[in-house]
């Protein structure tokens, strides 16, 4: 993990509900918080495949579906694991300080401007 | 237990990506070699009709390996190579390249080529199909100068390319002899939307009519329809559905009926030979029939499942829940489960607003559901298909029931 200094306030930790996405932008990119048994994560908003809001679409067990194609992507890794999506999502990491959710402004796994 | 052996798979699109890398990834340690007619490593088809065409997205960019390159996974692509004959029983594939492969597993995933028309004028300059980059490139090219195209065939391919074309400006003629577009894979209720969207954006919808003649110098000039009318155009396009690629097979002893016959682990009547894809009639154990499915869902998750069966590490019989989608202008629709003709459908949403959900009914029991512009919905509708949910028509059909809080139980 790194954490290199940089995190965005969110909303309060209160307000995210177990299988609910949130959208949030981080500049001009979308992003999202999911939670998952209890755990907050945060990802790219946007479908690698083509162009959807993934807060629109669904979470089961660890996977967040897209709306669209149902392309699957594991929601801590960002790992695509279900097709027509084969690229994986963007992951931030998340952090929870004084009841609010913060996250990292650079993605800790799957950086775009790394591949 | 794989070593040693060496697995051939003829046809290089999404079912033989999946099942190689599936192969390989659960043990298959032998060799594994994809043989490919196209030039292009495996790539994904469904942009053709959309992006491509409307020129967003470039043929060369479709690929599914994220990295461009399998020799990572030690798996070898002939492109350019056609499987020219089959031995079974020598075990031995022959290619247009004059090589002789051996195999130890065979899986066929030749998948399947577009019905031509043969009537008068079909032969004209103009006329297109739509299957593979290299038509696609044809016709993108052609159809930048065009004016005035003709569909024929109002399935997925034609209402996607009539959607292209139109948005690109172009008058464009939809025929079928269907009374609706998408009336192969859907309802009557929802077909209706269907036309509706193509009427919104101005298509005009020629149903309940075919075209038996082309005419014209050497480029395609005039469409003749059944009752002798004509439609003016100087561009054609058919899409009238798909044959399954078995010819190489027609005296390999393997049964062939409606594609290559397969049990409910994608195995063929022959040992170690496969199919999967849109080449393969398979047995689905839970619907209780054999199934054949042209859509990119299947031809991904039955390659992987395949290629799981041949490493020897899938015990559990293919079974999914069939899925599909279509993209048309701005609309979304997707299609999960499997229903019968006589399934009765429940419609929510506003047709007016051309954004529905569908659920069919089989005895009560939710067994398939579409989406029409209503992608949020889908998932959730999926699980209640999954569940076979029992819900009553009126909390279906009312606008108050939120049908995402409703399938959270079902999760």
């Amino acid at each position: 993990m790194s954490g290199n200094g940089d995190y965005i306030e969110v909303m309060p930790e209160e307000l995210v509900e177990e299988g609910e996405m949130y959208p949030f932008d981080l500049g001009d990119e979308q992003l999202m918080l999911a939670r998952v048994d209890g755990k907050i994560h945060a990802l790219h908003g946007i479908c690698t495949h083509e162009y959807a809001e993934l807060w629109d679409g669904d979470i089961e067990d660890d996977t967040v579906w897209c709306p669209l194609h149902s392309s699957g992507f594991n929601v801590e890794t960002g790992t695509a694991t279900n097709m027509p999506a084969v690229v994986p999502l963007p992951v931030y990491e998340v952090k929870v300080e004084d009841g609010k959710v913060f996250v990292s402004t650079k993605p800790i796994k799957n950086d775009p401007d790394d591949r | 237990m794989t070593t040693g052996r060496n697995l051939v798979i003829i046809g290089g699109g999404l079912t033989a990506h999946s099942a190689a890398l599936a192969a390989r990834h659960n043990g298959y340690d032998g060799k594994i070699t994809i043989l490919s007619e196209e030039s292009a490593l495996p790539y994904d088809r469904t942009p053709l009709s959309k992006g491509v065409l409307q020129g967003k997205q470039q043929p060369d960019q479709l690929g599914f390996h994220p990295e461009g390159d399998y020799s990572a996974d030690d798996i070898t692509v002939l492109s350019d190579t056609r499987a020219t004959n089959v031995d079974l029983d020598a075990r031995t594939v022959e290619t247009s390249s004059e090589d002789r492969l051996t195999f130890d597993d065979l899986l066929i995933a030749t998948g399947a080529s577009p019905i031509h028309l043969t009537g008068a004028g079909f032969d004209l300059d103009g006329v297109h199909y739509l299957r593979t980059t290299d038509d696609a490139d044809s016709l993108k090219s052609d159809l930048e100068a065009a004016t005035s195209v003709v569909v024929i065939g109002a399935g997925f391919i034609g209402s996607e390319v009539a959607a292209s074309a139109r948005s690109l400006g172009k008058h464009v003629t939809l025929v079928d002899m269907a009374g609706s577009p998408m009336s192969a894979a859907l309802h009557p209720d929802i077909t209706a939307v269907c036309a509706a969207i193509h009427e919104d954006h101005g298509v005009t919808l020629q149903m309940n009519s075919r075209i038996d003649e082309l005419r014209g110098g050497t480029r395609v000039e005039q469409a003749v329809l059944s009752d002798g009318s004509t439609i003016d155009c100087d561009l054609v396009v058919v899409g009238v559905g798909v044959r399954p690629n078995v010819e190489l097979f027609a005296d390999s002893g393997l049964e062939i009926d409606n594609g290559i016959v397969t049990d409910e682990f994608c195995r063929t009547s022959v040992p170690n030979v496969y199919a999967a894809g849109d080449v393969a009639n398979w047995w689905h154990p839970e619907l209780n029939q054999r199934i054949r499915i042209e859509h990119f869902d299947n031809a991904g998750s039955q390659g992987t499942f395949v290629g799981k069966v041949i490493a020897g590490a899938m015990d559990e019989p293919f079974a999914p829940i069939p899925y599909f989608w279509s993209d048309q202008y701005d609309t979304n629709i997707q299609y999960a489960g499997f229903a019968s003709d006589d399934a009765e459908v429940v419609i929510r949403g506003n047709p007016d607003e051309r954004s529905i959900t569908a659920f069919y009914l089989d005895d009560g029991a939710i067994c398939a559901a579409v989406t029409v512009n209503n992608a949020r919905e889908f998932r959730s509708c999926r699980r209640l298909v999954a569940a076979r949910a029992q819900i009553d028509r009126e909390t279906l059909q009312s606008p108050d029931t939120d049908i995402r809080k409703l399938s959270r139980e079902y999760r």
